[in-house]
């Protein structure tokens, strides 16, 4: 009896307690890149890797910069002025990645459910990159646009 | 032996106050749910309705779940709390001279919830029937007021000044097809022709074709003179549209004039790489090597080198860009294809005809371009940052009682705004509401449209 009541306790605190399932951040696959190149549709094979947030954001990343590991990653966050940051010139995302020394590129790849998806990265020395949406969201509280 | 009891007591006394706590949670989450409510400037009626449902299924758990009466005593004075905000609410919307809300007639729904009106079919008998309502609630009602014969229904916004429609004309809708949808947002690349997209864009969706943006462009000047400057003479979404089928009477596919996915050998963008071609060019000869071949397939596919050299060498970089866009366009599609854009602007038109034409596009299933002073919609400061998107689709926001339009950009598929109240970012996210991205797409309220909007231009 009294095992059975404690048995009961424990599968309660169990349920009322648990914690909830940590988000797995991190899935990387070999996929092919799509892009147009002297006007024929070129592919390349290359290891890309997916990044989730607990808001159930996800952005891709290179390999590289898995759990933070590349430069651009690790780097810390400071206020950064960007020239015509917004304005009638340009995307935004594209200059912020100029700003962090990066450079942008438009391209294709397919997910894991063998869709192919079109994005933009920005890509830093030992071809580490990540998406530029990821970018743009963890800078740009900190940008100051000037003219 | 005495200490075994006593442990079998407490736990016994442990799971029966585990058990006990679902009644607490019960009353906790009403309490939260109408906190949630009460806590707004207006509780709709649509809101209502809603709420309706968890407070009957609060009533069937405490029953099932045998919990201590007094627990709906305490859940009267939460439900109390609502129907005051109700009638507040009322009280605000007949002061605007709103008189239905969600096909619901306000004066009968006020006259109901001070006991003047009984044996009437009311939606929320369920909610608000048994409660009685506390002599503040009656004091503060005020005589109905004459129904108007406006159709179109009203309601306040957070601010209690601006009027705005309600969720009645504000209904949820996304128009996309398989040339302009939530998945294929441009990137106009670091040209500032951000009119010559929506003019594509707005064709696109007609023809169900992707048209080419960098086609369209029409600033004015050359493409020389444009690119050169940060601040280019821009353009317009009408004349884009108007002028090149005048002088074209068809229309250039996005296959055949590429305008974004470039790839470059090297770094460039649109703008630069043509800069530099220019600068090449001026000398009427062009230093051609792998990669400066490769950069110039990338935006003209399948251009031969010859071709290029020796326009160069006859007339140097004079409309070279000019040149090679209509090289690339000679296989035109939509021969005969005619459309007389229309545009309203803020010197001519008000808002409210915008916003108006706006939701009858919606609702006609089309698609809208509009001109506005992007910082005005993002940050609220006061400089200029004249920019054009397409609008696509519409929502009503129960948070913020407010309607939101539903903004294509051309900036890629980025998220560059600084989300808050009446801006937030488009997400599409898997069947199971996991693995969002973001779109390149950003919901914006109707007040802040209004402000940040100069104009708006569609196809008939």
């Amino acid at each position: 009896m009294i095992k059975l009541f404690i048995f009961l306790n424990f599968f309660i605190i169990n349920n009322v307690f648990a914690k909830p399932e940590v988000v797995k951040n991190k899935v990387c696959f070999e996929t092919t890149f799509k892009f147009y190149y002297n006007g024929k549709l070129e592919f390349e094979k290359n290891q890309l890797c997916r990044k989730s947030y607990e808001d159930k954001m996800t952005f891709y990343i290179s390999k590289s910069c898995v759990d933070n590991q590349c430069e651009i990653l690790k780097r810390a966050k400071k206020p950064l002025e960007i020239k015509d940051y917004i304005s009638n010139v340009g995307s935004p995302g594209f200059k912020l990645c100029f700003a962090l020394d990066g450079v942008p590129q438009i391209f294709e790849f397919e997910d894991q459910q063998k869709k192919w998806q079109s994005t933009e990265r920005c890509i830093f020395k030992n071809n580490d990159f990540v998406e530029i949406s990821l970018l743009s969201r963890e800078w740009k509280n900190l940008i100051t646009p000037t003219n | 032996m005495k200490s075994k009891y006593i442990f079998i007591l407490i736990i016994f006394l442990f799971s029966h106050l585990t058990f006990a706590d679902v009644c607490s949670d019960l009353l906790s989450n009403l309490n939260d749910d109408s906190f949630a409510l009460t806590s707004k400037k207006i509780v709709t009626y649509d809101e209502l309705k809603i709420f309706k449902l968890t407070y009957l299924t609060f009533q069937a758990s405490v029953k099932s779940e045998n919990c201590n009466p007094s627990i709906f005593l305490n859940s009267k004075s939460l439900i109390d709390s609502l129907k005051s905000k109700r009638i507040e609410t009322i009280n605000k919307f007949m002061a605007l001279k709103i008189t239905e809300e969600s096909g619901n007639d306000l004066a009968l729904e006020l006259a109901i919830l001070s006991g003047k009106k009984s044996n009437v079919t009311y939606e929320l008998e369920d909610l608000f029937g048994a409660v009685p309502l506390n002599k503040n609630d009656k004091d503060s009602l005020k005589l109905p007021i004459k129904k108007s014969k406006n159709d179109d229904v009203l309601i306040v916004n957070q601010d209690k000044t601006n009027p705005i429609r309600s969720s009645n004309s504000c209904t949820d809708k996304i128009n996309q097809n398989e040339s302009v949808n939530l998945e294929n947002a441009r990137n106009q690349d670091g040209v500032g022709w951000c009119y010559a997209y929506v003019a594509a864009d707005l064709l696109s969706y007609r023809l169900g074709k992707k048209i080419s943006a960098v086609s369209l462009y029409n600033s004015k000047q050359s493409i020389e003179a444009d690119i050169q400057h940060a601040t280019g003479l821009g353009g317009n979404i009408e004349e884009a549209i108007e002028t090149y089928l005048k002088n074209n009477n068809s229309l250039c596919l996005e296959e055949d004039l590429p305008s974004s996915d470039f790839k470059f050998c090297t770094y460039n963008n649109y703008a630069k790489f043509l800069n530099s071609l220019y600068q090449s060019a001026q000398k009427k000869s062009l230093k051609i090597n792998q990669c400066l071949a490769d950069n110039i397939n990338s935006l003209f596919p399948g251009i031969e080198i010859s071709t290029i050299s020796n326009y160069v060498q006859k007339n140097g970089a004079k409309d070279l860009a000019e040149y090679l866009n209509h090289f690339q366009c000679k296989k035109q599609s939509f021969s005969g294809y005619k459309t007389t854009p229309v545009a309203l602007q803020e010197t001519r038109n008000s808002k409210e005809e915008m916003i108006s034409t706006i939701d009858e596009k919606l609702n006609k299933s089309d698609v809208v371009g509009f001109y506005y002073d992007y910082k005005k919609l993002d940050s609220d400061n006061v400089l200029t940052g004249s920019h054009a998107s397409i609008i696509v689709g519409r929502r009503f926001n129960n948070q913020s009682g407010s309607c939101e339009y539903l903004v294509r950009n051309s900036w890629g598929k980025d998220c560059i705004q600084k989300e808050g109240t009446g801006l937030t970012c488009h997400k599409n996210c898997d069947s199971q509401g996991d693995n969002c991205r973001y779109s390149g797409h950003y919901w914006v309220g109707q007040e802040r449209l209004k402000n940040a909007m100069t104009g708006v231009a569609y196809l008939p």
